[in-house]
């Protein structure tokens, strides 16, 4: 169990600034949502978390990362990793040309042998489908198929927070109902989630507390319940509109389909 | 009949020396996208270090010494010049590569001088007769010892913890280090195998026939470019095939050279190239390059 902790964190990339000054705490246990709008940092926020800053030439001017109390920003990738924190990066990025077995010995490169195995057995559980597929390229599986192998080779350092970036991207609706039920099964095995999503409802559906990022900020947070009930959130990011609408004209039925 | 297939055989064994270089070059273009020109040096380096030392403290032991120190000096490459200049783009990285090559290089030449080093290996000039076919018994050697080393290569690549972590580094390193793969660590790796294995091939490039290391050395081992790069360059597999198509294609035209004087004197050093160059036309990236594998 572990607390993460972000304070008033600062990232530029080069000279335009992408978070100014953030604020969140992820409690243990809690799946928690990141909204917002494409450009508002969410990405940026998990990267910073993830230690992935620099492939992107981005650098933490400011603020802290902390999980328990022990820093974590200034670490690489890797240490991020060893300290329990790991990253489901935006398109999945499966290793295409390796299998699925591979990719998910990759995701316990960082753990003890031992507990590689453990976690193995727990991803078999949670995605018997990458178990039939454990020979093929993953490069071949289908797009839901690579976020459960992404999601499962991330499970293989046995996280004790999972950052997830738009798990339901590009995902038919079943296929994301499937993806938000697992990540339900994973908190509920005790892993903290921060959770990116554009899918608003969905995001509000899974988590407890949620954040709403705009240019760089906090612009407003408060427990998911509240937010989804909150008219300006509903407006804004669930498309649903107080107005009444324009007043709609029945159509003239075309004459070929009244038959 | 008889000299075609002394030639093949001939060819296929200093091709396979060639693959072992080749597969270094490969190794380290697949985890830091960095093409080695300094590969040459770290071969020479490599073998001058057995010429120095295996009267000394015997042929064995230098030659473990010749290729801990083409690995390490391979590692301190990576670690001094690629890793200090991760700002760079691997295309400048690459021109920084052919500074530490001359650099070395030249050192390397000053102190051999004009001399021709024995490498004071056991085999000496001894030919062994495979049916009817002479063979000498450095280029038997050569091709087992390179057969093993690459079949050893292979497996550890597919198979060991660092083979996974080396070909995730070498799809998405950012994703590679997401898995809690130290992309240092990798990359160091891949130079010093590769140093280890030029090292390797120092030894069976200087031996008989030839008469020994002399500051041309790293020459031949230029010979080794078209290899990987007619095999693909981020192949293993192309690195095998590509080494073993120019041993073969420069021994065979070296051997026939009498009947083919209308192409002048020398053709088979500038063989493997010409094969390259006819490659790269109908395959732009190589026999065995990346192929994408995509669905979405």
């Amino acid at each position: 169990m572990a607390e993460l902790t972000v304070g008033d964190l600062v990232v530029d990339y080069g000279p335009v600034r992408a978070l100014s000054g953030v604020s969140m705490r992820v409690p243990s246990g809690a799946v928690v949502a990141v909204l917002g709008a494409n450009g508002a940092g969410k990405t940026t926020l998990l990267r910073a978390i993830s230690g992935t800053l620099r492939f992107q030439r981005g650098r933490i001017a400011r603020g802290t990362i902390e999980l328990d109390g022990a820093r974590l920003s200034g670490l690489g990738a890797a240490a991020v990793v060893r300290c329990g924190v790991t990253h489901v990066p935006e398109g999945r990025r499966v290793f295409a040309r390796m299998t699925v077995e591979e990719n998910l010995r990759a995701g316990g490169l960082g753990t003890p042998r031992r507990a590689a195995a453990e976690a193995r057995e727990r991803v078999r559980e949670l995605f018997p489908v990458l178990a039939e597929r454990s020979r093929q390229p993953a490069g071949l599986l289908s797009g839901g198929e690579q976020q459960m192998l992404a999601i499962g080779r991330a499970l293989m350092a046995g996280p004790s927070v999972l950052l997830l970036d738009e798990p339901t991207l590009g995902l038919a609706p079943q296929m994301a109902a499937r993806i938000a039920a697992t990540i339900r099964a994973i908190n509920a095995a005790g892993t903290s989630v921060l959770l990116v999503e554009q899918n608003v409802a969905t995001a509000l559906s899974l988590a407890s507390y949620a954040y709403v990022l705009e240019v760089g900020g906090v612009a407003m947070e408060g427990p998911a319940a509240a937010l989804a009930a909150s008219d300006e959130v509903r407006r804004r990011y669930l498309g649903v509109s107080d107005e009444t609408p324009a007043e709609v004209r029945p159509r003239a039925a075309l004459p070929r389909w009244s038959a | 009949m008889i000299t075609f297939l002394e030639l093949l055989v001939n060819g296929i064994s200093i091709g396979a020396v060639y693959a072992l270089i080749a597969l270094g070059f490969v190794v380290i273009f697949k985890a830091t996208d960095v093409v080695n020109f300094a590969h040459a040096s770290l071969l020479l380096a490599g073998g001058y270090v057995v010429a120095r030392l295996h009267a000394a403290i015997g042929f064995w032991p230098a030659l473990l010494a010749g290729i801990a120190v083409a690995a390490v000096l391979g590692a301190l490459v990576e670690f001094l010049v690629i890793r200090r200049s991760k700002a760079a783009t691997h295309g400048v990285l690459a021109i920084v590569t052919i500074g530490v090559d001359i650099v070395l290089t030249t050192e390397l030449t000053r102190r051999i001088g004009a001399e021709v080093l024995a490498m004071g290996d056991p085999w000496g000039s001894r030919v062994v007769h495979l049916g009817p076919v002479p063979v000498a018994e450095t280029r038997l050697v050569a091709l087992v010892t390179a057969a093993l080393l690459i079949a050893v290569f292979l497996l550890a690549f597919k198979f060991t913890g660092w083979g996974v972590a080396m070909r995730a580094t070498a799809e998405d390193p950012e994703t590679a280090a997401l898995m809690g793969v130290r992309l240092g660590r990798v990359s160091l790796s891949a130079w010093a195998v590769a140093g280890a294995l030029a090292a390797v091939a120092a030894l069976f490039l200087c031996v008989f026939p030839t008469p020994g290391l002399d500051r041309g050395a790293s020459f031949a081992a230029l010979k080794a470019f078209p290899a990987a790069i007619l095999g693909g360059l981020d192949s293993t597999t192309g690195a095998l095939v590509g080494g073993l198509v120019v041993g073969v294609t420069e021994a065979l035209m070296t051997g026939y050279q009498n009947d083919l004087t209308f192409l002048g004197r020398g053709i088979g050093d500038v063989a493997p190239f010409l094969v390259m160059i006819a490659i790269l036309l109908l395959r732009p990236a190589g026999l065995f390059g990346t192929k994408e594998l995509a669905r979405v």
